[in-house]
């Protein structure tokens, strides 16, 4: 078993989770072989003054649906009366396996929970 | 249109691109499938790195004529998650014409301390939402020392 990478469900590997030794060489990789590290961070401090993460918690004017996906062990966490506060927030999902990526630390997870956004699509 | 965050990369989302393009349904029985568009966030991956002083609402406002324009999808959802949560909540704000549903992992705003939780009506719930909650004041005091270097002196990394 993997240490635990920050942010990350211990079970890393595990079960539903993609996120094996391959997975982290290939993720490394992609970043050492476009050697892209350095620029990829410009965007921390590009936003530091612009607010990329804000202190004020304001409702937008928009009306369109918002879903919200949280999982178990990621480093930022959010509660529904939180997330609420920002947006038309029509569904809070809650998985206890997954982490910072559920896209590969739980994908089955993260793609029904996709897909509930059929359920407030307008066509 | 699926937006990555850091240290990640449109790798993030390849275990669930093919099942979404997938005929399936939702929980209540309604079908759904999906186009997928997955972009690298300026500066990631084969993007280009963002010009000076580009901020993430302009990368919202991109992939907006990215997805309208360029595309030609007069509508779409977005999901964000990390720092690809900045440029999505930017398209759920000031896009809505053509951003009609809007899906995160992650929200680009400072978490509410816990000091905070009565007066601004946040309860947790449940043993789950506790957990969390104390992962994440977990991360503030002991994890986030990279966030301080890449704020402030993100140029460093060009002589490591």
């Amino acid at each position: 078993m993997l240490k635990q990478p920050i942010g990350s469900d211990p079970r890393a590997g595990i079960g539903p989770s993609k996120l094996d030794h391959n997975e982290i060489l290939r993720s490394v990789s992609l970043y050492c072989l476009t050697q892209s590290f350095v620029s990829s961070v410009f965007m921390y401090f590009q936003n530091a003054v612009t607010g990329g993460f804000r202190q004020n918690y304001t409702r937008p004017m928009t009306d369109a649906p918002m879903l919200y996906s949280a999982f178990k062990y990621n480093v930022g966490f959010w509660p529904p009366d939180a997330v609420a506060k920002v947006g038309n927030l029509v569904e809070y999902f809650n998985h206890d396996f997954g982490g910072h990526f559920p896209g590969v630390d739980n994908p089955p997870a993260l793609i029904q929970d996709l897909r509930e956004i059929g359920r407030y699509w307008e066509y | 249109m699926l937006n990555h965050g850091w240290p990640g990369s449109f790798l993030e989302f390849v275990p669930t691109i093919m099942p979404l393009t997938e005929a399936a349904t939702t929980t209540t029985g309604g079908n759904v499938s999906f186009h997928v568009v997955v972009p690298s966030l300026p500066g990631f991956a084969f993007s280009s790195a963002p010009p000076a002083n580009w901020t993430t609402i302009d990368t919202a406002r991109v992939y907006n004529t990215l997805m309208t324009k360029v595309l030609g999808y007069e509508k779409f959802a977005v999901f964000g998650t990390d720092w690809g949560s900045a440029p999505s909540y930017s398209l759920y704000e000031s896009y809505n014409q053509s951003t009609r549903v809007a899906h995160f992992a992650f929200i680009p705003f400072l978490p509410i301390p816990r000091a905070q939780f009565e007066e601004q009506n946040i309860t947790l719930n449940s043993s789950l939402l506790e957990f969390e909650q104390q992962q994440t004041e977990a991360w503030s005091a002991t994890g986030n020392a990279y966030l301080l270097l890449q704020n402030t002196k993100a140029s460093m990394f060009n002589s490591l």
